[in-house]
């Protein structure tokens, strides 16, 4: 009982948990009393939500993925598809207040986890650069046989790679919401899960020193499939979702753009933590929104300088920065985990 | 199937490729001797096309001025690029960490997104060229099919400049140092080669090389646009881990290789359903690339690591 008791005080006095919670308590508050519109609140999610997806394989094993939109493709293409062509699925969509939505987003996440998995099995054994540029092979792979395969699915309907979704088949936004946030809410709970977990560890070993983790016993091969099939099935459901909120899908949803976002978030707030992603994502919001109202046109010029004077002088991001400092005597390097 | 159009993809594919090749050696340079991965590769690129173009429309300079001074850019790139980004990150470091590895990618994709927006911001997303222009000729008839002279213009260069660099990397002492440092940079600093001064020298000659290859590119595809990065970059990174990291000649070989695929694989699409030919022919360059790392890492022409 004691031992419970001083876990429950740890995790109390732990702020990672507490400033997640309220970072979702505050989406919620901010939705239901009408603070910030309905679009805001979507994007704020969505960037969240790629981000602490590309967490678990970035963040936490090191394996920088530079094509992970593939995941955000193969997802929202899946999803759009599934509803499009089956109709139970487009009417399970209106079922539950968002449930209907989120179980079709988590079959349309199967899908990207299965592709991640198959795929990882084989580009995981490659490091650093190489599966970076192994990543980008795979974007573009699959961007180009997306552009071949959707016209000859329905030759009148779909032109070039875009399919929209006719009336009856999207929902209303306030649906869209309520699924991407449980899918939020779950992401939060698995990167905090993994964080604290054996299995967590494991990957930061990995990071560290992959071939000395192997030789510790870690069953490295095995936890980066694991990893990367995790990124790749929750990424998959926040670009499933992301293509509902926007009534259809295009073949931009592949943009290796999409894979920038993911990374200078994560590189922002801080790599190797559950709290980085968080922040990084919350801060990327503001900064994009912020130079897309003042410095429109060169507002991504700025965004990149901003991003390669993070990587040369602040290599840790925000955490890692905030790491190194104490408040009241206490290393924040142990609370900020 | 009609003979005639399998050649004709073939000498295609064999003239794009050259140009790939070309495209990639500055990457190779870069990746080998430094084991930096310009993923800034297309924005560089498109650097030479722009310089050419803005001299040609604005200032009425004839686009062989206009690809020169390209080149006279891209070594002025380099040397920023260099004292800008890398120095501070791979400088003064004697081994590479994968950490190191992950930061300088960092570093050059942050370029990529400042690069590929001010040319968005400054030309637009609408496609530029020289127009008409050619050195006299627009045409020759070769195989019942017409090929631009621009592009035979733009693979002559390419060639000529590969062989160029090879006898550069073979002959001086500069390049010879340039091959040390690829092959072992502690043993090189042994010997007592400057490897800040090798490192600043490869990455001016990579990047120029980069950006003058882009007066080609826009030579081959007639005009570009900020679009086109995307193309060419994900390509570029085919050809050099086919070819061998820091192999020129291996970077010029699968250049072709990838050109003359795509095109093989366009004529046997076009037997099944000619409107997908094109998508399916470049998602076979990549599937390429991941047999590639998976089966021969080290490519066709370089050393087992």
């Amino acid at each position: 009982m004691a031992g419970k008791e001083s876990t429950l005080s740890h995790y109390l006095k732990s702020p990672t948990l507490l400033i997640i919670v309220f970072v979702v308590l505050g989406i919620l508050v901010a939705r239901i009393l009408g603070m910030s519109t309905l679009d805001t609140l979507m994007t704020i999610m969505y960037f969240m939500g790629i981000a602490l997806s590309l967490n678990i394989i970035m963040g936490f094993a090191g394996y920088v993925s530079f094509g992970h939109a593939v995941f955000l493709g193969l997802g929202g293409y899946a999803y759009v598809l599934l509803v499009y062509f089956i109709k139970p699925l487009a009417d399970l969509q209106n079922v539950g207040l968002g449930l209907g939505a989120f179980v079709v987003a988590v079959l349309a996440g199967l899908f990207a986890a299965a592709v991640a998995a198959s795929v990882g099995a084989a580009v995981l054994r490659l490091r650093g650069a190489f599966f970076a540029i192994a990543t980008i092979g795979l974007d573009f792979t699959a961007l180009y046989l997306m552009k071949a395969i959707v016209p000859e699915l329905n030759p009148e309907q779909f032109f070039g790679a875009q399919i929209i979704l006719p009336a009856d088949k999207i929902v209303e936004k306030d649906i869209v919401f309520n699924a991407m946030f449980l899918t939020l809410v779950i992401l939060l709970a698995v990167n905090y899960y993994i964080r604290k977990s054996p299995f967590g560890v494991g990957l930061t070993a990995i990071k560290e020193d992959e071939d000395a983790a192997e030789v510790l016993g870690v069953p490295t091969t095995m936890f980066k499939i694991i990893a990367f099939t995790l990124a790749g099935f929750f990424t998959g459901m926040v670009g499933a979702l992301f293509s509902l909120n926007g009534g259809g899908v295009d073949e931009t949803l592949f943009n290796l753009g999409h894979s920038i976002d993911m990374i200078v978030m994560i590189v922002i707030g801080g790599l190797g933590t559950v709290l980085g992603p968080v922040v990084g994502s919350l801060i990327y919001f503001e900064l994009y929104d912020l130079l897309l109202v003042h410095y429109p046109g060169v507002n991504l010029i700025i965004l990149g300088i901003i991003v390669a004077i993070v990587v040369l002088f602040f290599p840790e991001g925000l955490i890692g920065l905030l790491r190194k400092y104490k408040v009241m005597g206490m290393r924040l390097r142990d609370l900020l985990e | 199937m009609d003979v005639s159009i399998l050649a004709i993809n073939l000498v295609n594919g064999l003239l794009w490729g050259i140009i790939l090749g070309f495209a990639a050696v500055g990457l190779t340079l870069l990746w080998g001797v430094m084991k930096v991965v310009n993923l800034a590769q297309g924005e560089v690129i498109l650097m030479g096309s722009y310089v050419a173009i803005i001299l040609f429309t604005q200032y009425g300079l004839s686009p062989l001025v206009g690809g020169l001074v390209a080149l006279l850019v891209g070594l002025v790139a380099g040397f920023l690029i260099y004292w800008a980004l890398l120095h501070k990150l791979v400088g003064k470091v004697e081994k590479i960490t994968l950490k190191i590895e992950m930061s300088t990618l960092l570093a050059m994709f942050a370029l990529s997104i400042a690069l590929l927006n001010f040319y968005y911001y400054s030309f637009g997303s609408e496609p530029r060229g020289f127009g008409l222009w050619n050195l006299g000729l627009p045409f020759i008839r070769v195989l019942g099919t017409t090929i631009r002279t621009n592009i035979l213009l733009a693979d002559a260069l390419a060639l000529i400049s590969v062989a160029v660099v090879y006898l550069f990397l073979d002959r001086t002492i500069l390049g010879k140092s340039i091959r040390a440092v690829m092959q072992d940079a502690q043993a090189a600093s042994l010997v007592g080669i400057n490897p800040v001064k090798i490192k600043l020298l490869t990455t001016v000659l990579g990047i120029g090389l980069t950006v003058f290859s882009g007066f080609m590119v826009l030579l081959f595809e007639a005009s570009v646009t900020p679009e086109i990065a995307h193309k060419y970059a994900p390509l570029s990174f085919v050809v050099v881990v086919l070819g061998g990291l820091g192999s020129v000649v291996g970077s010029l070989v699968a250049g072709i290789i990838i050109g003359i695929i795509y095109g093989l694989s366009k004529v046997v699409v076009s037997l099944f359903n000619p409107r997908i030919s094109d998508p399916v022919a470049l998602s076979t360059a990549f599937i390429v690339l991941i047999l590639i790392l998976l089966f021969k890492p080290e490519g066709i022409f370089g050393r087992k690591r």
